[in-house]
């Protein structure tokens, strides 16, 4: 819990306040910035890997924890606020925000992904060794999708720049369920299947997080960033609160088969390309073909 | 003062002294020799009336002190010091403040409609830096701030992995799932607070106080489910919850 309320206190400002400084280059710099979670899903289960089994799982966590400060100093040091706040801004939330249609089909377009995101990120540990592969390969599979992912979010910024940001998020959104439904589903089971899914979902589904927000961004002026993104992301949380476990039913329910739990997330990509779609055609008034 | 509702001309212009004009309707005010105009996309015009045309003072949400009228169209609005205001009817209320004949609530619009205005996107006169060393310095702390949150997440199926094979063995796997759902659950969810925190407050105490939790939980985790735990700290579910 503690940890879960320090995250919210790091992450909701980190999103925002690049806001402050980038407008036009927003999708880029956010995607920059949200690869830094990335290099932390590579480095930390790297370091549980490799650090517990020589010392004990407290050495492993006492690291993190002594990374976790170094770079949280870094934080408080340079993000400094650009925009002044307005004088009437309310320091409380509001749902009124959600009345927008736009806003309200892009919230639920997140929400059906990260409901889905959560899922292979917590189980795909668990599935390649009950796949059969070896814990060691079982453990690498984690840091290989986060590779993926690292990609996943600076590259489709640069591009939601130039094409659109609505454009190339539903453009991820396709091709992640394209990796859920024709590469996780049929080829999990072998090696260059599983490799190419972590991959192949890292690199697409990277961009929920890193382009989720500059989405959203475009929907409101900048001094009212964090209250939007904010507040999209405490509705989408109930996904991911609900996501996993779910899953985990699932699971039990089919007796340890993971087909049921990769149909369920194909099957939340695909909602949320429907919302997503339906929310960039509504905020373009219908317009096919225009950059947003 | 005479107030009408009637067209004018609006014109933006932005931080480079282009300026475009077009015609739309807009609630007119007559002071003495000026004429200011509250626009519906939350410009506030000022017109001498010597002068025939209209200059941008700020455009929503920025409403500037008076500054010289000028006689040309042609200025940088990044030359204001720009108090920022959200809503158009703070717009009103600085230029004819309550108190005097000319205050209190001139719009006529239903509050819905206001309110519609508030949360139209409006970011011109905003000067967005694109760019340049303060500005990349930021990305790298919100680099660095993500890598130790989003990263923590991002982890969360390898503690998975080795807790339910070792402390938590007993346990289902959904009801392992719901603990660490709860730390997603919470780092977003919690954020429907720190948002608008941020807007109002900047990021400085939220970072400082975020960066003290996230260190402190890293640090206790290990205690709860190392292999040494406190006397007393017992390998338990709401150590775990605690975490």
């Amino acid at each position: 819990m503690l940890g879960g309320i320090g995250s919210a206190l790091l992450f909701s400002p980190s999103i925002a306040i690049i806001g402050h400084y980038f407008n036009r280059r927003r999708g880029y710099a956010t995607g920059i910035a949200a690869t830094g979670g990335a290099f932390g899903g590579i480095l930390y289960p790297l370091i549980i890997q490799l650090v517990t089994p020589s010392t004990s799982f407290l050495w492993s966590t006492k690291l993190i924890a002594l990374i976790s400060l170094i770079l949280c100093g870094f934080a408080t040091v340079f993000m400094q606020p650009l925009q002044a706040p307005g004088p009437t801004a309310s320091a409380w939330p509001s749902l009124l925000i959600l009345r927008r249609p736009a806003f309200s089909l892009t919230v639920l377009g997140v929400f059906l992904l990260e409901f889905a995101l959560f899922v292979p990120l917590t189980y795909i540990t668990s599935y390649s060794r009950s796949m059969g592969f070896s814990s060691s390969v079982s453990s690498a599979v984690l840091p290989v999708l986060n590779v993926g992912s690292v990609f996943g979010r600076c590259l489709p910024g640069y591009f939601a720049d130039i094409y659109g940001r609505y454009n190339i998020a539903i453009l991820a959104i396709i091709l992640t369920a394209f990796s859920v439904f024709d590469i996780w589903l049929p080829f999990g089971h072998t090696p260059p299947g599983l490799v190419i899914f972590a991959l192949l979902f890292g690199l697409s589904s990277g961009s929920s997080i890193s382009l989720t927000p500059v989405c959203v961004g475009q929907l409101c002026p900048v001094e009212q960033y964090g209250r939007y993104y904010s507040t999209c992301f405490s509705i989408v949380s109930i996904g991911c609160l609900t996501g996993v476990p779910l899953a985990g039913m699932i699971l039990d329910a089919d007796g340890g088969i993971y087909r049921g739990l990769i149909l369920f997330v194909g099957g939340c990509y695909a909602g949320g390309l429907v919302a997503f779609t339906w929310a960039r055609l509504m905020a373009t008034n219908w317009r096919l073909k225009s950059k947003y | 003062m005479r107030k009408s509702r009637d067209y004018c001309w609006h014109i933006r212009v932005d931080h480079k002294g282009n300026f475009e004009q077009e015609k739309e309707r807009a609630f007119v005010a007559h002071i003495q020799n000026e004429v200011s105009v509250l626009t519906l996309s939350h410009s506030l015009l000022i017109q001498h009336q010597n002068i025939n045309t209209f200059s941008l003072l700020a455009s929503m949400p920025y409403v500037a002190p008076l500054p010289p009228v000028s006689h040309s169209n042609r200025f940088s609005l990044a030359q204001f010091e720009l108090p920022p205001l959200q809503d158009p009817r703070d717009a009103w209320e600085l230029a004819f403040p309550s108190g005097t004949p000319y205050g209190g609530s001139y719009f006529s619009t239903s509050d819905s409609e206001s309110r519609n205005l508030i949360d139209k996107p409006f970011d011109e006169g905003v000067v967005f830096p694109e760019g340049g060393r303060r500005a990349w310095l930021v990305v790298f702390g919100s680099w660095c701030a993500l890598f130790s949150s989003l990263g923590l997440m991002n982890t969360m199926g390898a503690f998975q992995a080795y807790i339910s094979t070792h402390q938590l063995k007993h346990l289902d796997v959904a009801v392992v799932g719901w603990i660490f759902s709860l730390y997603a659950f919470l780092t977003f969810g919690a954020g429907l607070f720190v948002g608008p925190l941020f807007d109002k407050y900047g990021p400085k105490w939220l970072v400082l106080s975020g960066s003290v939790l996230v260190v402190l939980s890293m640090d206790l985790i290990g205690n709860c489910v190392g292999q040494y735990p406190f006397p007393g700290f017992d390998i338990s579910l709401p150590n775990l919850y605690f975490f």
